[in-house]
């Protein structure tokens, strides 16, 4: 999948506000390694780095659901994949987005859609509205609800009332087909909500949540103040995972979606 | 650059999390090649599992050992963990790891008693419910009883669970095609655990119901989820999920099951003489498996002993190969065991001697050939190489099992 040369503005993807989920309550899940986790509770917040594909300083999130980068061989996924550390932040009331798009463009634009995707159509035209109410339109136009979403599954109905002509429409339900639970080997990044935003985003005392390593969970002799006493002191809940180093990343990440799930939608975590 | 697959590897330096405990262990192909790898073992729920492939990795901290300690691993090798105390990496299989740091255990269980936890299980230690026991005090007083609690419930009772399931499913695995083996290790790594009320920890196994009754597994006794239990005072249940609703299953009787039996699903073929042929703590080659399931084949069908399952395996001696057969049917269980100076000679002695046995049985009591049915109990086909430090610790007879619910603390 290609971006356009120059930029043109667009109509949001989706819009049908019948069914807004009225709550407002969005998560967002940015999921990072061990050593970008330590370095942002250091740091207080969530720091913007440079995207080549954008030309801007940007942090990337997932509306509430962990992404993962299977099969990619670059050091940031290694990494990711190995030592994942994530964190759960509700949407930050006093910032907007600085782009909503309905999957993982960072994928899209490394061409791993691309047998899915319709050749014609250009990465800008699915890009989605920056509003709550406009993000909370399209998971329910595109899943039905929330928990369809968070399993990747997409309204068939909403499928079959597609016009021909719809092309963008077509092609994001044809990526989106990716991220299905019936899906032989599912990427959730494909139909996983990316919310990207142009300025830092502050973690402490802000209801932010932690997936960590349950090894993190022990001092040892360390005398150093430990990673949790500073989470403490910053409000910063957390749930461990069962990190071992013969895992494979699929099962790192299936436990932690099932925390995400947990998290989410139902019973307060730990540390808190 | 290395190949993008493998066979072999050599074990050159190590990846941190935190500078106690376990760590990743790195290899390449050549000392001066560029591209890293991990190993991935082949039961992704079991450190005491066999090496089954090489993956790339980027790792960002690489950390080297000396010269000194850098060791091939071939694919099939026993699975290498690294364990770190004090600046110094304890290499090898748990059991290994766990007796060299015995003269710091005592400071380990003070300060990371969840990775010495971890070491106990996965080396099916006797000390396993006393470090369980441990742990959760720690993470109670420094946490809260909510995450001692949430840790016991959905990580450890789940990773002892794995390996219970996989034990004793493992029979029924020499009834499966490979890809349908693997699948069934897939199924168990997918098996859940949650704190279903209070001391009671559900463990959902829907994944398994293709391959084993969920009901008769239910009623199995599940030594290692029973011993990391009892440390905190709690039991267990096993429950089948599906959409809408749990149904438990009956916990009321818990036994040794006399042998799993494979759900229809799965054809476990027309024979009704299993046998199964494993090297213990040395390769047994492709030749050796073959020869020995037709010798003890032959030799039970001398007897006229169409049903029923054997298992034959094959380990160091002191000198020679030590061959063991053990051969159960309904009605008649018969084991024997013979040193040699070569594999194939272990064999054919201890053959000789599990149809003596069987033939001294049948003058006593008259064996009902055609009631014996299958009983698929015993070790199915693994293959382990002999590693020089591993094979203290992996070739003992099976007699030195330890059952870690027994531990008296």
């Amino acid at each position: 999948m290609d971006k356009r040369k120059t930029r043109t503005h667009r109509a949001p993807l989706v819009l049908d506000d019948r069914k807004v989920r009225d709550d407002g309550a969005f998560y967002l899940v940015h999921v990072t390694y061990v050593g970008a986790g330590r370095q942002i509770i250091d740091a207080d917040q969530i720091e913007v780095r440079y995207c080549k594909h954008f030309g801007k300083s940007l942090v990337y999130f997932f509306l509430e659901r962990p992404g993962y980068r299977p099969g990619e061989s670059d050091e940031k996924s290694d990494q990711i994949n190995r030592f994942p550390f994530v964190f759960i932040t509700p949407m930050p009331a006093e910032q907007s987005p600085f782009h909503v798009y309905p999957f993982d463009t960072g994928a899209a634009l490394n061409k791993l859609f691309d047998d899915k995707a319709d050749p014609f159509v250009y990465l800008e035209d699915y890009e989605l509205g920056r509003e709550r109410s406009q993000i909370a339109a399209h998971i329910n136009w595109a899943f039905g609800s929330s928990e369809a979403y968070f399993r990747g599954d997409v309204l068939a109905d909403t499928i079959a009332a597609i016009n021909p002509w719809d092309d963008v429409e077509k092609s994001f339900f044809d990526i989106a087909q990716i991220a299905t639970s019936t899906h032989n080997r599912p990427d959730k990044r494909a139909s996983a909500v990316e919310i990207a935003f142009a300025a830092n985003i502050p973690i402490t005392h802000r209801g932010v949540k932690v997936i960590l390593p349950k090894q993190l969970l022990e001092w040892g002799k360390n005398s150093n103040t430990h990673l949790l006493e500073k989470m403490r002191d910053k409000g910063i809940a957390w749930h461990p995972y069962n990190w071992s180093a013969f895992s494979r990343p699929d099962d790192f990440f299936e436990e932690i979606t099932a925390i995400v799930e947990q998290m989410i939608y139902t019973s307060p975590s730990d540390g808190e | 650059m290395g190949s993008d697959n493998p066979a072999h590897a050599l074990l050159v330096g190590y990846e941190q999390l935190t500078d106690f405990g376990f760590a990743l262990l790195l290899y390449k192909t050549r000392p001066n090649s560029n591209a890293w790898y991990c190993a991935a073992p082949e039961k992704p729920y079991d450190a005491k599992s066999y090496v089954s492939r090489f993956d790339l990795h980027h790792p960002e901290q690489e950390e080297y050992f000396d010269a000194d300690a850098i060791q091939e691993i071939r694919i099939g090798d026993p699975y290498p963990s690294v364990f770190f105390w004090e600046g110094r990496a304890h290499i090898g299989s748990p059991e290994a790891i766990l007796s060299s740091l015995r003269d710091h255990v005592r400071d380990v269980e003070k300060y990371t008693p969840m990775s010495l936890t971890d070491l106990s299980l996965y080396a099916r230690s006797r000390q396993l419910r006393r470090h369980a026991s441990t742990t959760y005090s720690y993470l109670t007083s420094r946490f809260g009883a909510q995450t001692a609690h949430s840790w016991f419930g959905a990580i450890l009772v789940r990773q002892a669970a794995m390996l219970d399931i996989d034990k004793l499913v493992t029979p029924l695995r020499h009834a499966l095609e490979r890809a349908q083996s693997q699948a069934l290790t897939n199924a168990i790594a997918k098996i859940r655990t949650s704190v279903a009320g209070r001391s009671i920890v559900r463990i959902e196994a829907r994944g398994l119901v293709d391959y084993v009754d969920l009901q008769q597994l239910a009623r199995a006794r599940l030594p290692l989820t029973h011993a990391v239990c009892r440390a905190v005072s709690a039991t267990y249940e096993l429950a089948e999920m599906s959409a809408d609703d749990v149904d438990v299953l009956s916990p009321t009787e818990r036994r040794v099951p006399r042998g799993m039996s494979l759900t229809r699903k799965v054809s476990s073929g027309g024979d009704e003489l299993h046998i199964s042929v494993s090297g213990k703590g040395m390769h047994a080659g492709a030749a050796l498996l073959t020869a020995a399931s037709e010798r003890v084949r032959q030799s039970l069908a001398g007897l006229g002993i169409l049903r029923g399952s054997a298992s034959v395996t094959f380990s160091r001696a002191s000198v020679g190969v030590k061959c063991s057969i053990a051969f159960n049917a309904r009605q008649q269980k018969a084991t024997a065991r013979a040193t040699e100076g070569n594999a194939y000679d272990a064999l054919q002695s201890a053959c000789e001697r599990l149809m003596q046995q069987i033939r001294r049985t049948r003058s006593q009591r008259r064996l009902d050939r055609h009631g014996a049915r299958s009983l698929k109990l015993q070790i199915g086909a693994s293959f382990e190489r002999r590693d020089d430090d591993d094979d203290r610790s992996t070739s003992q007879d099976p007699s030195d099992a330890q059952d870690p619910s027994d531990d008296q603390h």
